[in-house]
């Protein structure tokens, strides 16, 4: 299939997508409203269970995270979660099963931005009513003030997080090509990214081999070094090592991805048209 | 009028279990990745638990073993739960109508539901942490004896949950038309059940208890053997999880009597 392509900066139609994106979201405002409330809640029993951990223990911190900071740390975990969404392979697996990637494939659009402006309405979504009130809650909680480098620090790393999510999210969706239902794949990856990113364990109560590797791995900075730095409670030198380490998993991932899709494109058929 | 035994509803169930397993394995592939992440879920606890144990304490009165036992017995319960009833595919059903032509056949409605419905890839998961479980069990010296007594009142309580989940998910319909109320629910009940009720104070400790009694099919049977609890108490629970399986019951019919087909 050859997808009819204008010029990159075609912008008004790619937001016109954004724009019908968040009018999708909120079109099931009910169900919206009661994942959000199910992520409250959830951060809430991470706390009571890690408070009993410390009180059971009797020490006032475990790996150089307080029981203070470890309240910060999983604020700041549901908020960066709100970012690390993985929406790309939904969005693909849905157009290949629905036959709607024939419809994509006539707009005069780039398929693979058409994909990313559909996931990025959810993503701008959960990043104003995730990622901001979590935040905000973690601020206000930390009692900390933020200097404007680490807020900037802040701000790359969550950047080259959600480049990293959105690159393995569509290198995961073109497998719908081949695969057709990749969700069980989807859930393995995100499992994985949660696991391996920090999201249940912060990645410094691993035992030291694996923090070394997994700080080599595009994992921790979708959600550990972003919220140990708010903490500063991470050397300088592991954030500079995964900076490094990210940015050159963006480099080979996107090379794997330009190099995947041009051959993946070539062997889409659509299923319901 | 046909007349159903018990038999005939079972045979009814496995026919449909066949069918589902050969749906399942439709998409080779996927079905092994499916069943790849459903076994995954029970090693994603363990290693939770294990890097928990190896900075800390842990939880006050209970010791690393205990607790593999704990998380594993939920990681169980859960499968078991969601591999008969399906909460998101049966409000998808509903909603779309796909259901009203099964529920024609002179099988009892829950019988119907259960059998239509269940995601197959936690099998896998049951398997995973019936591993940790058995595991755990043999560090804890812990005799067949105790094991079957465990097993047979978590068995109980679990009946009693899947059929407050089918209950549940009706209820789930009436009121949102969506899955996303069911599958938050089993995901939080899931990371709840698998600590120890007791670390989440009075209020939440009752409301895991009594209005969504994750409790009943694991945290009290695991105290029961641990000798935190006496066999007198432990036979309440018996007894709860009944009241909770046949209330359950008779608000499932309630429910239906009142289901319209979105299918129209």
């Amino acid at each position: 299939m050859k997808s009819s392509l204008v010029g990159f900066p075609n912008i008004d139609a790619y937001i016109s997508m954004i724009a019908i994106g968040i009018k999708d979201q909120l079109a099931y405002k009910l169900d919206y409203i009661i994942s959000l409330f199910f992520k409250f809640i959830n951060v809430l029993f991470m706390i009571l269970i890690w408070s009993a951990i410390y009180l059971g223990t009797g020490v006032a911190s475990i790996r150089g995270l307080s029981l203070p900071d470890i309240y910060v740390y999983f604020f700041i975990i549901y908020a960066l979660r709100g970012v690390a969404n993985m929406q790309l392979p939904d969005v693909i697996e849905e157009d290949i099963q629905e036959g709607s990637i024939a419809t994509a494939y006539t707009r005069p659009l780039r398929y693979p931005i058409q994909v990313y402006m559909r996931g990025a309405a959810e993503d701008l979504m959960a990043m104003l009513l995730i990622t901001v009130p979590f935040f905000v809650i973690a601020v206000l909680i930390a009692h900390v003030t933020l200097t404007l480098g680490t807020v900037l620090l802040l701000l790359v790393e969550i950047l080259i997080g959600y480049v990293l999510v959105n690159l393995i999210g569509f290198l995961v969706g073109m497998t719908a090509v081949k695969l057709i239902n990749i969700g069980g794949l989807e859930a393995v990856i995100w499992s994985t990214l949660l696991l391996l990113g920090g999201g249940i364990v912060p990645l410094n109560m691993m035992p030291l081999v694996v923090q070394q590797i997994l700080y080599l791995s595009p994992f921790a900075i979708m959600l550990y070094i972003p919220a140990t730095t708010f903490l500063g409670t991470v050397s300088q030198s592991i954030i500079v090592t995964n900076i490094l380490a990210s940015l050159a998993w963006i480099a080979l991932l996107t090379v794997v991805a330009f190099i995947a899709w041009d051959r993946v494109r070539r062997q889409i058929t659509s299923a319901g048209g | 009028m046909v007349e159903i035994t018990l038999i005939d509803s079972i045979k009814y169930y496995l026919i449909n279990q066949a069918y589902a397993w050969k749906s399942f394995f439709a998409y080779r592939t996927q079905s092994l990745l499916w069943l790849f992440y459903s076994a995954f879920t029970g090693i994603f606890s363990f290693i939770t638990m294990t890097v928990i144990y190896n900075v800390s304490s842990g939880f006050p009165g209970w010791n690393y073993y205990q607790m593999l036992i704990l998380s594993s017995t939920v990681g169980m319960v859960i499968a078991a739960i969601v591999y008969n009833v399906n909460s998101w595919g049966i409000i998808r059903s509903m909603r779309r109508g796909m259901l009203d032509m099964h529920m024609v056949r002179p099988y009892g409605l829950v019988t119907i539901m259960i059998s239509q419905s269940g995601a197959k890839m936690l099998i896998s998961g049951f398997a995973s942490n019936l591993a940790i479980f058995a595991y755990a069990a043999l560090m804890l010296h812990l005799s067949l004896a105790y094991i079957i007594t465990f097993l047979g009142i978590v068995a109980i309580g679990t009946y009693a949950l899947i059929v407050f989940w089918l209950m549940l998910t009706v209820l789930s319909y009436h009121l949102f038309k969506s899955g996303t109320f069911m599958n938050g629910l089993i995901n939080t009940v899931s990371v709840v059940g698998s600590y120890p009720l007791s670390i989440y104070g009075t209020i939440i400790m009752l409301l895991f208890s009594i209005l969504v009694p994750i409790g009943i099919a694991v945290y009290y049977p695991a105290e029961l053997i641990f000798g935190k609890i006496n066999v007198v108490f432990s036979i309440a629970i018996i007894l709860f999880s009944l009241a909770v399986a046949f209330v359950s019951y008779k608000l499932f019919y309630v429910l239906m009597r009142h289901y319209t087909s979105g299918g129209g």
